[in-house]
């Protein structure tokens, strides 16, 4: 049955391995050349260290971001839909199904043969990718690549993968599977990041001028509460400051002298491992429920 | 006697519309079996529900007395299966299909299917998109016979056909059935084909069997009186009549004998008829049932 | 095996069967099949002409109950040495003549050839039913 899945699917076997090969060589370029410039860099002053760094770094940066950015989208739509939605769109799994294999065997043999090699891939990926995000070093902060390294874009991967494979067992037919599977794969993906990932620990809270440790995750809106401890709102703020005029001295000052405490949240360094694995374990959980309704589907389909 | 396809109050349903309903046969085996009905009638579903493609809405089916998806491990070996447009995989060579056709199966005759091919004409090299539909149906066909099946089954292998084609196709068919046991059945709309080459009826229309038996029988039994006008409700004894048809003149009628010694009525002429007009005459008539008498093989035997 | 090749015509009305065991007859009747010849075997017969195999193991089971052939199992089926011999051109020639003038006869009482055929096919018909030879 090897041999079947193999010639079946060695195109986009190929094709995978050559996207994969392509990341990898992306990657390797970035941090060789993010290396590099450090070391070059490394008695020049801080600040201008930023600035030139960024300038010799930031195009193949972006473009790293950008490559592991869509690789798990284009593996999903191009590798996992048409996986199986060819074979029902054609009418070959009418050929398939009635030589002397299962169904299960045939559904768990081709998604084994899939998902296996790409997941190690990506693993391999994750790997490099945490490599990258080193070599960016204290200039950059690990948190703005999140997605990029480690277990989080492993599990991006396999999730992509098992959208695109189970949208290919319920929609038989490749070209819709593979619309169907990008689109749901965005909004999850957006979804937890935007929505789950700041809550996946209880955020630290700092005042607004307290130190916030090197390589922290700082959320981007301030909070107010009043000496109470009551929230005020963004608005009430912006209303006494605008009806202040010129303010002499800080912000922070001027509120507290108000009564009013500013307040930053932040992840510390030291919680982003645990954060890639929780958001990995969301989103290696939900690929399994995938693979499992798709196999369920595969096995008891009346048609 | 086993029965190579057995049916029991089958009823298949896609949305709202049953394509079979209560359907209910049984095909001995070693016969080959001509499954014919207008288009839509059930046939493709019938065959799907028996290699499992398709799990009943209700009903039983078994082939070779097993469940076709309960116990497919039984059933798959010993069934081999030719789809409606003869599905084969895209960019594949001949060889290729065969090897797939190995791996696949527990019992693979590589040799007869390649001396067949060549037989034939048709390199193995060859890619499957290049073929003809002749060919790709013959390609189809050594593979389904290279697993050695006891029962095959094929989904209007003739339709898309030319008439050579149609009967290499059918010379080749015929050769594999005589080998021992191989029981046959294949689905046509069109009659003329199966004639020759099967010796049992299925007629399925409307999701439901209206012939089953022995063409050899159904030949004998049925016949078209001529006979001068009567009233449409003239009983010819020992008959049952399927079709009439009357002007003022004379009145034929196509009917089934029920009695071995049924006797043509003075005045009236008697022809045979052939299997196509058979069908026809049952097509138009719903409501009539040809089945084969009970016997007693089953008991005996 | 003797080459004898079967044509088998679908518009004639004549069942595959008959036609089988008519084809053989006649090839015994004109010499073409002599006793001890061998026939095809089924699957030869049925590679050659698209038709039922069980029509031709019927068709030589028939041809073996009149008489014609003997099947010995494993080997074949051959032409029986009790098979009768070739017709007598002679006698055929006489037996066309007698024929012609009963056609003659029937064409006066105003017979056409279809009504012809009828009755000869009706006799027919009559008498294998009955059992006659």
């Amino acid at each position: 049955m090897t041999w079947v899945i193999w010639r079946q699917h060695r195109v986009e076997a190929v094709c995978a391995a050559l996207g994969f090969v392509a990341a990898t060589i992306i990657l390797f370029y970035s941090i060789q050349l993010a290396d590099s410039v450090r070391v070059s860099l490394s008695s020049v002053g801080q600040s201008d260290a930023l600035v030139a760094f960024g300038d010799r770094v930031g195009a193949a940066a972006t473009t790293t971001t950008f490559a592991l950015l869509c690789l798990p989208v284009l593996v999903g739509m191009f590798i996992g839909a048409p996986l199986f939605a060819r074979d029902f769109e054609h009418g070959t799994y009418r050929l398939l199904l009635t030589q002397s294999i299962t169904r299960r065997k045939w559904f768990w043999m081709t998604s084994a043969l899939l998902l296996v090699p790409i997941a190690a891939t990506a693993a391999w990926l994750g790997v490099l990718g945490t490599r990258w995000s080193e070599a960016l070093g204290s200039l950059s902060n690990q948190w703005y690549q999140f997605d990029e390294q480690g277990l989080a874009f492993a599990s991006y991967v396999v999730f992509a993968l098992s959208l695109g494979l189970s949208a290919g067992v319920l929609l038989r037919r490749a070209v819709p599977a593979m619309a169907a599977a990008a689109a749901a794969y965005v909004a999850v993906r957006a979804f937890v990041e935007v929505f789950i990932r700041p809550q996946l620990q209880p955020a630290v809270r700092i005042g607004q001028d307290a130190p916030i440790p090197d390589g922290s995750w700082v959320f981007s809106n301030t909070a107010y509460t009043d000496s109470s401890g009551r929230t005020v709102s963004a608005d009430k703020v912006n209303q006494l400051l605008q009806s202040a005029g010129a303010i002499p001295g800080t912000v922070a000052d001027y509120l507290h002298a108000h009564g009013i405490s500013s307040w930053v949240y932040y992840q510390p360094p030291g919680r982003f491992w645990a954060f890639q694995a929780e958001e990995a374990l969301i989103f290696l959980v939900l690929a399994a429920v995938l693979v499992g309704v798709a196999a369920f589907v595969v096995q008891s389909r009346s048609d | 006697m086993t029965l190579a396809l057995e049916a029991v109050a089958l009823r298949k349903r896609y949305g709202r519309t049953w394509a079979l309903s209560d359907f209910s046969v049984s095909l001995p085996v070693g016969r080959v079996a001509a499954l014919v009905g207008p288009n839509g009638a059930g046939k493709s579903t019938l065959l799907q529900l028996a290699v499992g493609l398709l799990r009943p809405s209700a009903g039983d089916i078994r082939v070779m007395g097993w469940s076709p998806r309960a116990h497919s491990q039984q059933v798959l070996p010993r069934v081999g299966f030719l789809a409606q447009d003869v599905p084969l995989f895209r960019g594949f060579s001949i060889s290729d299909m065969l090897q797939v056709g190995r791996r696949l199966n527990p019992r693979w005759d590589q040799a007869t299917a390649t001396t067949r091919l060549q037989r034939l004409g048709i390199s193995l090299s060859r890619s499957v998109g290049h073929l003809s539909g002749g060919q790709r149906a013959q390609v189809a066909l050594a593979i389904a016979l290279a697993k050695r099946p006891e029962f095959l089954l094929l989904d209007e292998p003739l339709a898309s056909l030319d008439p050579l084609a149609r009967h290499e196709f059918l010379k080749e068919l015929m050769e594999a059935a005589s080998t021992d046991g191989l029981t046959v059945l294949l689905s046509s709309h069109v009659i003329a084909d199966l004639e020759r080459v099967c010796d049992h009826l299925l007629l399925v229309n409307a999701g439901r069997l209206q012939v089953a038996g022995e063409i050899d029988d159904l030949m004998a039994r049925h016949a078209l009186l001529v006979g001068p006008q009567v009233e449409p409700d003239v009983v010819i004894p020992g008959v049952e009549v399927i079709k009439s048809l009357r002007n003022i003149r004379q009145t034929s009628l196509w009917v089934r004998a029920q009695r071995d010694d049924f006797r043509v009525p003075a005045g009236w002429q008697i022809r045979d008829l052939s299997l196509e007009e058979i069908v026809v005459a049952y097509l138009g008539n719903p409501d009539a049932n040809a089945f084969p008498a009970p016997s007693l093989e089953g008991i005996a035997g | 095996m003797t080459p004898i090749d079967f044509h088998l015509n679908p518009r004639s009305g004549i069942s595959y069967n008959t036609q089988l065991i008519q084809q053989v007859r006649q090839a015994i009747r004109f010499g073409r099949l002599r006793p001890g010849d061998q026939l095809p075997s089924v699957r030869e017969v049925v590679s050659r002409v698209a038709v039922n195999p069980n029509t031709v193991l019927k068709a030589y089971r028939d041809l073996e109950h009149s008489g014609l052939v003997v099947t010995k199992t494993g080997i074949g089926t051959f032409v029986a040495e009790s098979a009768p011999s070739p017709v007598d051109p002679n006698r055929y020639e006489s037996l066309r003549k007698d024929l012609a003038k009963w056609v003659v006869s029937a064409r006066r009482a105003g017979m056409d050839d279809p009504t012809i055929m009828d009755l000869v096919e009706l006799v027919l018909r009559e008498m294998s039913k009955r059992g006659v030879a």
